[in-house]
């Protein structure tokens, strides 16, 4: 009866220590590949598929993430995600979200998300300038804000067809 | 520091509503239309009364026709 519960009593122990991983932990050996959900809501990029590298940007700055990275929850910012498959990148373009890095897998969670070549860019030029004039025959306070968004969301765009 | 937008008062599931709808609306056709086309959506309103429809008013998109100002196209 002791036995039991001093048995299952380590069980539980071993499995909080094996799901906790902090910065100075050894990373597990073996041949890894990272586990990545890339999603929008109407539709799935990527499904628990096997890639080498993501790259996103959190809103404090560029991140990469290779298998076995450090859990985090980063907010995501305008800009390009790239997923590293097989020597391959792809890039799409995110407007905002989520990306979640847990031990095992990780997982993107963006409002919209395109190819990068599906962008227009005479499209991003004309509403980069359409916003940048808004901001300043702005009315009120809401509508600078979205215009201040909108140049920022086109800046990040321009860049990224630039890159 | 806070951002603009979050000084304005936009709440961040407004902020990043506006953001994708950016990027909606720099897309190539016709991958432009079928974004924006799913994006929107419509209501309407029945009155019922002794089992039939009454009235019927179709319900507009006040909060988005509140975010797409002139600037926003």
């Amino acid at each position: 009866m002791l036995g039991r519960t001093a048995v299952s009593y380590l069980r539980k122990q071993t499995q909080v220590h094996i799901l906790k991983r902090g910065f100075a932990d050894q990373v597990a050996q073996g041949s890894e590949k990272l586990k990545l959900s890339f999603a929008t809501p109407t539709s799935a990029l990527r499904k628990d598929a096997s890639v080498d590298m993501v790259v996103f940007p959190a809103a404090t700055g560029m991140m990469g993430v290779l298998p076995q990275h450090v859990p985090t929850v980063a907010q995501l910012k305008p800009g390009v995600v790239t997923v590293i498959e097989e020597g391959k990148e792809d890039k799409y373009f995110v407007s905002s979200g989520f990306a979640f890095v847990t031990q095992d897998r990780t997982d993107i969670l963006a409002v919209e998300a395109v190819r990068l070549e599906d962008l227009d860019k005479e499209a991003v030029q004309r509403g980069l300038s359409e916003c940048e004039s808004a901001i300043n025959s702005a009315s009120d306070e809401v509508s600078q804000a979205i215009a201040q968004i909108g140049v920022e969301v086109h800046s990040a765009m321009k860049s990224a067809l630039e890159s | 520091m806070v951002q603009q937008w979050r000084a304005a008062g936009l709440t961040y599931l407004r902020y990043a509503n506006i953001c994708a709808d950016f990027v909606r609306k720099a897309l190539k056709e016709p991958k432009r239309t079928e974004a924006l086309s799913r994006t929107t959506f419509e209501m309407t309103k029945s009155e019922w009364s002794e089992g039939k429809v009454a009235k019927r008013e179709s319900l507009t998109q006040e909060a988005e026709r509140n975010n797409v100002s002139s600037s926003n196209k």
